[in-house]
């Protein structure tokens, strides 16, 4: 095949050190899980937004195919040749009839599945589940995807079914009800992993994983309120890449231990007045989830001064003090006090404007992602409306590069930071 | 018994005469005029060059985009039937027909007896088709005839990585503002349409043998590329573009009934 | 063909704003098959489904990207364009991701027919109602669940149309609702004989004006149309007979069942929201009524839900019967662009209809418009043709 040129995209530059090496933390929990699969321990394909603790406090090893898609989205079989593996496993779902408007970790997982030797795959890729796990939260998908893979790998799946709840505002306490059925997910879950893997569940051990992921929230939720610091301390490319313990593996130690180190760097450089950049001009707002695959675009700006300072995505909320009742029952009220529909979305997002000082936003128009793609028009709107905020659009799919168009991303963002540039120049 | 064929496409017609055993006669006619009238003219004058007389003919089939509108047509029948049944008749062990017309791509799955099973077409854009070299050879000035040759000429592939036609300008100027030469431009733009079509065809299985059809099947560049993606040579038949006539004459050989244009 | 239920296919506005005049009663809009439209019936109003226009958006485009569902833009647009002004409430449930954003996206955007009737920023009558449906319909929580949900909307409806409703005001909607149900699967029955008494296209008219209109009357016009149709040997053009499923299948995607019919099919049944999932499911009336309607609801084999098992044999049991029960030689599925729950799904469900039933299936993805449904007719022909050889 005569050489061509690649598409040009790159990983990020990240502004703080434990960024930069969490890459060895995800390597790491993909070594563990192979071992733990080879000593005949369970292992569990997760969707993102389940409880954790669910998994750690039963002794479950959790693999997350949308985290693995992402992977897949920056590795190639073979270095500097061929497709992203993220393209290689589309294309095979797609020609076995998946339609390429379906979500991207979809289609990417899926034809990874199809694919059959679970093996050929970045980093071994995941071992073979004893059970997948879904929810209903933030997009439903999910939840025919896992149905799907349950058929294709003949395994037992289980669904969250978290109550979609609409309000208009952020945060509202749950209603009885509402609870009681999401803890009897957690209860039918626990059951259901108890059948299959004969390890009993002990509320001691849950107890335990909430005390852990209860300090590594409030440890992750410091170091939200320091990023609203300017010059601002930590980026998103420091944001999307020390998401993963806290997504992950939210309610073990290691988690903890990883936010106190990053929590004592962020500090340390607002102590000191340091930012991202020497030069911060404007400050920048990511909505949705990033294209894996160019997180270089977060330093696009940076050579003018630009820097995006917060994004919304994987960040936690804060949570109820533990009580002394039913840790299910606590872990239902927790997961259900934010909203999650658009009448949550929308104003959340000016809230985050002004707490961040944002001069405007960049919204991933993520072709095949639904919950972040529909708001999109909105949230321009009332970011112009509210708070004269301007934002652009960034068409694409999240890990499928084929949809990426660099002169057209590249074009809008240009004008963008043009806009921006004149507004605070004239202060119009 | 002799029998008629007549394909009206978007950009030419067609017209085949057929015996039952051999094509006796065929004429193919870029037109810009309406259906029926393309139609009539073709259809006459392929009986003009044969000596032949309308009546001679028992029955005659239509087919194409512009097959209903065929009003002296005995019957119809549908574009993938036509051409897997045409590209049956040339090779006998043909298992799949690809047919890559200006307008549209599609596949066609045939059962080992030579019914057609499956079918599947593009989604509704130029990539994958002839539409989008045409678009090639139109930005980088050269006649279509010539993109094949253009494309054979390249030491290398540019990247043409845009999915979409309506972008098919702007990627090729900025591919020639970077400097990039024509011949690998033409190559970039034929690796492009070879990835839809090997898409499609992965859709319903590569089954050799594996016919090619349509103006494309002319062209030696995008063949080349498209054979090393597949995996196996094509077989090309020697009049590419009248095997959708072939077929509907073909058809109204087997038929006593079609559907007749409404 | 039924002249009424024709009226209703042909303008379902002109023909429910009559109704509104003539009765003076209150309509309210719902999206989606599985809402628990019996409580607004119980209370004397009209639900009607909120559909699409099928013409080109004028408006929505401003507010909703895109890529976006084509139906839900085409509810949106018409909403704007002040189409349905004459609905005193709006409900929108939890069907996926997409209709669940119409709560948003109705009370936000569109104009509300009446000023709200706010008293010191006090408003009894909210516009548009959310309901919660869940996502898995089956396991032991999940009814107690949802009953709550249902007496949070009942409530809703309570205040805003100022009166109670009572549970003998559910057992008379359910009854109806019963009765309605009845004689379209009496006129179903009717689909199964070769050839069909009755063409898809007249079949989907009448399951169409039924979601416009109070089931009673409904019911009664239906009956009779069906002993006529009995009595004079009405039969449908022949046609192989096809199974037709896919995304909402409304007045903007009617044509398809002429285009069908055109190219030598007959569409003899279907798994659509406006089609056999409209009616399919009877209301148990030896439950309290609250429970019939909460059953019936969750009981709706939608794409969009999940089951405890991960293999959903509800619908797959479903699609089973409308299949082999009327004979079917071709399966057409029309799937709306970014229709996930039906995409996602298709390939597996293509596979089994194939390979298990043995019956060919097309794919055709829709745009929600008339010129491209025009543009499938070249396939359609060609999936007939192939099938009668």
């Amino acid at each position: 095949m005569t050489e061509e040129r690649k598409v040009q995209t790159k990983g990020s530059q990240k502004s703080l050190e434990a960024a930069r090496n969490t890459y060895k933390f995800i390597i790491e929990d993909y070594i563990m899980g192979h071992v733990h699969k080879n000593e005949g321990k369970p292992v569990v394909w997760s969707c993102a937004l389940a409880d954790k603790e669910l998994y750690y406090s039963m002794g479950l090893y959790p693999f997350y195919p949308e985290q693995f898609s992402a992977l897949c989205a920056v590795r190639r079989k073979t270095k500097n040749e061929g497709d992203k593996e993220a393209v290689r496993f589309a294309r095979i779902a797609e020609q076995a009839g998946y339609s390429g408007d379906l979500c991207g970790y979809e289609r990417v997982t899926t034809g990874y599945v199809i694919n059959e030797d679970l093996k050929d795959a970045p980093l071994d890729g995941m071992p073979k589940p004893d059970m997948l796990v879904t929810t209903s939260s933030v997009c439903d998908v999910r939840l025919k995807w896992f149905e799907d893979m349950s058929q294709r790998l003949n395994v037992p799946l289980f669904t969250l079914d978290r109550p979609e709840r609409c309000f208009d505002g952020i945060m509202q306490h749950p209603k009885p009800h509402e609870v009681a059925y999401y803890q009897s997910q957690l209860e039918d879950f626990l059951s259901f992993a108890s059948d299959i893997t004969g390890i009993k569940y002990n509320s001691d051990r849950m107890e335990e994983c909430i005390d852990w992921s209860y300090k590594t929230n409030e440890l992750r939720l410091e170091i939200l309120q320091m990023r609203k610091s300017i010059p601002s301390p930590m980026g998103c490319a420091d944001g999307f890449a020390t998401m993963y313990p806290g997504m992950y593996c939210s309610g073990t130690q290691k988690a903890y231990d990883y936010y106190k180190a990053l929590r004592d760097e962020v500090k340390a450089k607002v102590d000191a007045g340091l930012g991202q950049v020497d030069n911060e001009r404007f400050r920048l707002l990511w909505f949705g989830i990033p294209l894996w695959f160019n997180m270089g675009i977060f330093n696009y700006f940076e050579p003018i001064g630009g820097v995006f300072a917060y994004e919304p995505a994987y960040n936690p909320s804060p949570w109820p003090p533990i009580t002394n009742g039913d840790p299910l029952q606590y872990m239902a009220s927790r997961t259900l006090s934010v909203g999650s529909t658009m009448s949550t979305t929308i104003p959340a997002i000016v809230e985050q404007c002004r707490e961040y000082s944002i001069s405007g936003g960049v919204l991933a128009y993520l072709i095949t992602c639904r919950p972040v793609y529909l708001p999109a028009l909105e949230l321009r709107r009332v970011l112009e409306k509210e708070l004269g905020i301007p934002s652009v659009l960034i068409e694409c799919d999240l890990v499928d590069e084929r949809s990426y168009s660099e002169g057209q991303v590249l074009t809008r963002m240009d004008a963008f930071a043009e806009q921006i540039l004149k507004k605070l120049d004239t202060g119009k | 018994m002799l029998f008629g064929g007549i394909d009206v496409g978007a950009q030419s017609v067609k017209a085949v005469v057929f015996d039952g055993k051999e094509i006796i006669g065929w004429k193919l006619n870029i037109t810009e005029e309406a259906a029926d009238t393309a139609a009539r003219i073709v259809f006459q004058e392929l009986l003009d060059d044969l000596g032949l007389k309308r009546e001679a003919l028992s029955r005659v089939f239509s087919t194409g985009w512009g097959a209903s509108a065929v009003t002296f047509a005995d019957g119809r029948s549908s574009e993938q039937v036509c051409a897997a049944r045409g590209g049956r008749w040339l090779f006998p062990g043909a298992r799949t027909v690809v047919d890559v017309g200006a307008e549209g791509c599609r596949v066609m799955k045939l059962t080992a007896a030579g019914a057609m099973e499956d079918f599947a077409n593009n989604s509704k854009c130029a990539s994958g088709t002839g539409s989008f070299i045409e678009l090639g050879a139109v930005y980088l000035k050269v006649p279509i005839e010539e993109m094949g040759a253009l494309s054979l000429a390249a030491d290398g592939v540019a990247e043409v990585s845009s999915i979409c036609a309506v972008f098919a300008e702007s990627v090729i100027i900025s591919n020639i503002h970077r400097g990039e030469s024509r011949q690998r431009i033409a190559a970039g733009i034929h690796r492009s349409v070879a990835i839809r079509i090997n898409e499609l065809i992965g859709r319903m299985g590569v089954v050799p043998e594996i016919v090619l059809l349509g103006g494309t099947a002319l062209n030696a560049g995008l063949v080349k590329i498209l054979e090393e993606m597949v995996g196996i040579p094509l077989r090309l038949p020697e009049n590419p573009r009248i095997v959708g006539a072939l077929g509907a004459a073909i058809q109204a050989s087997l038929k006593k009934k079609g559907k007749t244009a409404p | 063909m039924n002249e009424t239920f024709a009226r209703y296919a042909a303008d379902r506005h002109e023909a429910v704003k009559k109704w509104k005049e003539e009765t003076g009663k209150k309509v309210y809009g719902y999206f989606c098959c599985l809402t628990p439209e019996e409580i607004i019936a119980a209370a004397d109003a009209l639900p009607v489904r909120i559909t699409g226009t099928g013409e080109p958006l004028e408006q929505a485009d401003i507010y909703i990207p895109p890529n976006t569902c084509p139906f839900a833009r085409g509810c949106l647009d018409a909403g704007l364009r002040g189409d349905y002004d004459y609905l005193d409430g709006v409900v929108a449930p939890n069907s996926c991701d997409i209709i669940a954003q119409m709560h948003y996206f109705w009370k936000t955007l569109v104009p509300r027919p009446d000023k709200p009737h706010l008293i010191a920023g006090m408003d009894l009558k909210p516009y548009v109602h959310y309901i919660a449906y869940p996502e898995k319909i089956t396991g032991r929580a999940v009814v107690p669940y949802y009953l709550e949900v249902l007496k949070i909307f009942k409530q809703e409806l309570e205040r805003s149309l100022k009166r109670v409703i009572s549970d003998e005001d559910l057992s008379r909607a359910i009854a109806a609702y019963n009765e309605d149900k009845a004689q379209l699967r009496r006129m179903y029955e009717l689909r199964k004989s070769d050839p069909p008494k009755l063409s898809g296209y007249e079949a989907w008219q009448a399951t169409f004006s039924s979601l416009m209109m109070p089931k009673a009357d409904h019911a009664a016009l239906l009956s009779t149309y069906l002993d006529e149709v009995e009595k004079s040997g009405n039969k449908a053009p022949e046609g192989v007979r096809i199974y037709l499923s896919g995304s909402a299948m409304d007045q903007a995607g009617s044509d398809l069942y002429k285009i069908i019919e055109q190219s030598g099919g007959q569409v003899v049944s279907d798994d659509l929201c406006v089609g056999t999932r409209a009616f399919w499911y009877p209301l148990n009336t030896e439950l309290p009524p609250l429970e019939a309607i909460a059953r019936r609801s969750l009981g709706t084999a939608c794409p969009r839900s999940t089951v405890i098992a991960p293999v959903p044999e509800n619908r797959w049991a479903h699609i089973t019967s409308t299949i082999k029960d009327y004979g079917a030689k071709g399966a057409i599925f029309y799937i709306l662009k970014c229709c996930d729950a039906r995409n996602a799904e298709f390939p597996h469900l293509r596979d089994k209809i194939k390979n298990e039933l043995g019956l060919p299936v097309l794919f055709l993805e829709g745009d929600y418009s008339a010129e491209g449904l025009e543009q499938m007719r070249g396939r359609i022909e060609a999936f007939i043709e192939m099938i009668e050889g």
